[in-house]
């Protein structure tokens, strides 16, 4: 067999063994791989809280643009219908006559779920001041609601409770539903059934939540401008989700024509044009391949951020087949551009070898992904390609496109000052850069746009719903340890609302006390003469009737011979929701949640929590965490950058020996790296890490050009010709990405496209050379 | 006159000014931005076997908010604003409930808020009325047209002296009752 075939052979056995194991590798798109690989209790609850907390499934939902009068209306219809879905777990619009359940579970089991029972409380002196209490309400214009609960309730225990159930903040209410506070809207709350994650789920709630809210105006006549808004976290993660994969496909099907245009145009061939995909998507089967061979699941962001990381690879053949002269054969070339191409994909390994290191499972699986799929792209050049092209190809068209750079480069020596202060300019602009680099908030790496944020933030604010920032957590080995647990760390949340340092919290016992508090509460009830005795000692000199306590005593006798609390009796009713979002199962563990409200001083509050020293009591605030991860995403990548710079640095220093050769390509390289920063951080005021991303590949494409320049050149038109193809496929691809309002497309796309084209003009003015 | 009083309205025309009607009256409380008052109120209820008395003052601010601060027996805090009542005794913390899910407080405190007001629309929304007297002195009777808050409050009688309340006597169904007396006070 001839040497192509075998190589062939080799080339088309790797694809099958690459498309093999790829066919077994779990793809996931489980956040968890970006978390550290040892992550704290901390962070994991967060991502535990991203994925699938109460939070992340509920849905606000306001109605607009109808009359006022008609709010309540359409809000009932809706919420009934919504109510009679099984997408969501509980849909609240304010309507109390829908809280008739738990009004009944609490009612029912109030001796069991207050705090205040108490052996004490059943004294002759207790219940005297109790009764005292009463006939001061009395003395109020509450009096008719006192009255109504005095004989089954003397001691205020349902009263006490059910303060509770509609919680410390009201939305306005009109009609008897909630509205906004100009009124013009109503508001409903829904919570979906499926976690926050489930993306699809939660886009067919809201695809039923617009139909029925579309059914619901069908029965009301003139109710056109009615209009339903829905935010929150579902509906963000559905609008992202669309948005980058309507972002993605749009504008890469416009890039890829473009390119493809630009490519046919210069080799006037359409059997070269896919040849010229050949590198790079053998080099994407390999690096998922390997990703999955050593990892054992390939994330989605791998996968899409790999196949932009590995770009470059695209450049490869181009430069094999612009270069390659009429009449010369492609290994002649390749002999030539051997050695630079060789060193350029070098510079790139080492670059992102750094993140092989990386502690985040995710950008470990980046930096495998990008070296096997550049090494393999660039050995599909090498020994494929050559093997594929047919004979006496020449990129014919390509010859004009070179004029300008060579214009450059014939003006090199006055243009380089103008280079040089460019980038003093540049770089002063970054070192004065007044105000923080780099985003420090996770919200600014979200999709969301900002007029969306607004919106949730608003309803949000007027409704009430939870925005659960701070939180103290336990574990523990089952769900009964855990309420024990969080029933100590109440005891310590209530100290820290006596000293005001926060002023209130929510604790998962509130609607499901432990067994054991439930049988102290049980056992503390007295027994029936005792009770009735102390009670007619009680209300002598009162003023009080002392005949009409009859339901109070048999209530007390009831819930001494009656059952504990279970979690199923809460089922169904927005209790059960309550207790669940609070009383989580993590792995094999339960995890107890108190959410802390009204917290000012954040630093105090921690220490406060360390000081009480509950064992096992940990303190998280969400969103300081969640920036901590942010930062500590750009923390590892600054360092990791630094690292692949270093080495870099080194195998320049190796492989060009001479300090003249080496400056000559770091110059125009670190020129156009603090040329587009400065751009990057004049236009969007802050670097966030996609930026970061994109100077990474600035340095990796960027390099290959710089090293061509550096080179002496027989055919230099030729040789400018490849480049600038390969710069302008570059440019349009990353430019046109830069067109989207999705941050991590458009941050990547613009860095991308500044620092490539500003890499090949200095590296045609401080690089090149002429024989 | 008769022909021209609005429908409910039962309203027996004045020898003094014959004009003098549900819609002068409405349209006099309407003017009033904010007052302050002093009252004093006895409850008869069928649970206590002697009344229970208070006083304080009371703050009305237009259009909707009506406070009412008791300082004897023992001070108390009342507060009504659209559909929220807030009371707060003591060092408790303040309650908070819906008027609209107490239709016993609601049917009590709503037919006072409108006639301070002047609020015809939702008086004759809630309440069928009747007016006695003129000017100088006049007395309002509300009678709840819902027949499930006519099972909590008979009738609420409001009695006052041009543009000012001078009394409020409000019947439970329940045979409860309360008086108050009102007398402006200089805030």
């Amino acid at each position: 067999m001839r040497r192509g075939a075998w190589v062939i052979a080799v080339w088309v056995a790797g694809l099958v063994l690459a498309c093999l194991l790829i066919v077994r590798t779990p793809f996931s798109t489980d956040m968890s791989a970006f978390l550290p690989r040892s992550p704290t209790p901390a962070q994991q609850l967060l991502v535990e809280q991203l994925r699938e907390g109460v939070v992340s499934r509920l849905v606000l939902v306001a109605v607009e643009g109808a009359p006022q009068e008609a709010l309540a209306p359409i809000s009932r219809g809706l919420a009934a219908r919504l109510r009679l879905d099984d997408h969501f777990s509980v849909v609240n619009n304010g309507d109390q006559t829908a809280m008739t359940a738990e009004a009944g579970i609490v009612l029912r089991h109030r001796f069991l779920l207050s705090p205040a029972v108490t052996p004490q409380r059943f004294t002759e002196a207790a219940l005297h001041d109790a009764l005292l209490a009463d006939i001061a309400m009395l003395g109020t214009d509450l009096a008719p609601v006192v009255k109504r609960m005095l004989a089954s309730d003397p001691t205020g225990e349902t009263m006490r409770l059910l303060q509770d159930v509609t919680g410390r903040s009201h939305p306005r209410s009109r009609d008897g539903v909630w509205v906004s506070r100009d009124g013009a809207s109503a508001l409903l709350t829904v919570s979906a059934r499926a976690p926050g994650f489930d993306i699809d789920a939660q886009e067919r709630g809201l695809d039923y939540i617009r139909a029925a809210f579309a059914d619901t105006l069908h029965d009301m006549p003139h109710m056109q401008g009615a209009r339903l808004v829905l935010t929150g976290p579902p509906v963000f993660a559905v609008q992202s989700r669309a948005r980058i994969k309507s972002d993605a496909e749009r504008l890469s099907i416009i890039a890829t024509v473009l390119v493809a245009g630009v490519l046919l145009l210069a080799y006037r061939s359409p059997r070269m044009l896919v040849l010229g995909l050949l590198p790079v998507a053998t080099g994407a089967l390999a690096g998922v391949a390997a990703v999955g061979g050593v990892f054992g699941f390939v994330h989605g962001i791998t996968l899409g951020f790999g196949v932009t990381l590995i770009g470059e690879a695209v450049d490869y053949a181009i430069y094999l087949f612009t270069q390659t002269q009429p009449q010369a054969a492609p290994r002649d070339t390749l002999k030539r551009i051997w050695p630079t191409l060789r060193l350029g994909m070098a510079i790139s390994v080492c670059g992102f070898s750094a993140m092989l290191l990386s502690d985040f499972t995710g950008f470990a699986q980046l930096g495998l992904f990008t070296i096997v799929g550049l090494l393999t792209a660039l050995a599909v050049t090498r020994f494929v390609l050559p093997v594929l092209m047919p004979a006496g190809f020449s990129a014919v068209g390509s010859a004009r496109i070179a004029a300008p750079v060579l214009a450059l480069i014939r003006h090199r020596l006055r243009l380089r000052w103008v280079v040089l202060v460019a980038t003093m300019l540049a770089g002063a602009s970054l070192v004065l850069h007044a105000g923080p680099y780099g985003e420090d908030e996770l919200s600014s790496m979200s999709p969301i746009p900002r007029a969306d944020m607004a919106l949730d933030a608003r309803l949000r604010g007027e409704l009430g719903a939870p925005d659960v920032r701070t939180l103290l957590v336990v574990e523990a080995a089952s769900r009964e340890a855990a309420l024990e647990a969080s029933e100590r760390a109440a005891a310590q949340a209530d100290a820290l609302v006596a000293s005001g340092v926060i002023t209130g919290f929510d604790a998962p016992g509130r609607w499901l006390p432990s067994q054991a508090v439930q049988s102290a509460r049980r056992a503390a009830l007295p027994e029936a003469a005792v009770l009735q005795e102390n009670l007619a000692r009680a209300v002598a000199g009162t003023g009080l009737r002392g005949d009409i306590f009859g339901p109070f005593l048999a209530d007390v006798a009831a819930a001494r011979s009656g059952a504990l609390l279970q979690r199923a009796d809460l089922d169904a009713t927005s209790l059960a929701l309550q207790v669940d979002s609070l009383l989580l199962r993590n792995g094999g563990k339960w995890a107890g949640l108190l959410p802390l409200s009204g917290v000012t001083d954040q630093v105090a509050l921690a220490a406060s929590v360390a000081a009480m020293g509950e064992a096992g009591v940990v303190f998280l605030d969400l969103k300081q965490e969640s920036d901590n991860l942010l930062r500590s995403y750009r923390a590892e990548a600054l360092m990791l950058s630094g690292a692949g710079g270093a080495v870099i640095l080194l195998l320049l220093a190796v492989s060009l020996r001479t300090p003249r050769r080496i400056a000559a390509v770091v110059l125009p390289l670190v020129a156009a790296l603090i040329c587009t920063a400065a751009l990057v951080l004049g236009f969007n005021e802050r670097l966030s890490i996609f930026n970061l991303f994109g100077l990474l590949l600035v340095v990796a494409v960027g390099s290959n050009y710089i090293l061509f320049f550096a080179r002496a050149e027989a055919d230099l038109p030729r040789m400018v010709a490849s480049l600038v193809l390969a710069d302008l496929c570059t440019v349009i691809g990353f430019g046109i990405l830069s067109a989207s309002s999705v941050p991590v497309l458009h941050g990547i796309g613009g860095t991308v496209a500044i620092g490539a084209f500003l890499s090949l003009v200095f590296g045609a003015v401080l690089s090149a050379r002429t024989t | 006159m008769l022909l021209l009083a609005p429908s409910p309205v039962r309203a027996e025309p004045d020898a003094t000014d014959p004009r003098w009607g549900l819609p002068n009256l409405m349209r006099g409380l309407a003017s009033v931005r904010s007052g302050a008052a002093r009252f004093t109120e006895r409850k008869y209820l069928s649970v206590m076997t002697q009344p229970l008395n208070a006083s304080g003052l009371l703050h009305y601010t237009a259009p909707d908010r009506l406070e009412k601060e008791t300082l004897l027996p023992q001070p108390s805090r009342l507060v009504i604003e659209a559909d929220l009542l807030i009371v707060t005794r003591g060092g408790e913390p303040p309650r908070t409930l819906s008027l609209r899910d107490t239709p016993e407080i609601a049917g009590l405190v709503e037919g006072v808020r409108a006639t301070m007001a002047g609020d015809l629309r939702t008086l004759e929304r809630l309440y069928t009325l009747t007016l006695k007297g003129d000017a100088d002195g006049w007395v309002l009777l509300l009678e709840p047209q819902d027949r499930r808050v006519r099972n909590l409050v008979t009738s609420i009688r409001i009695t006052g002296h041009h543009n000012a309340l001078t009394g409020v006597e409000t019947l439970e169904h329940d045979g409860d009752r309360t008086e108050m007396t009102i007398e402006p006070h200089a805030s």
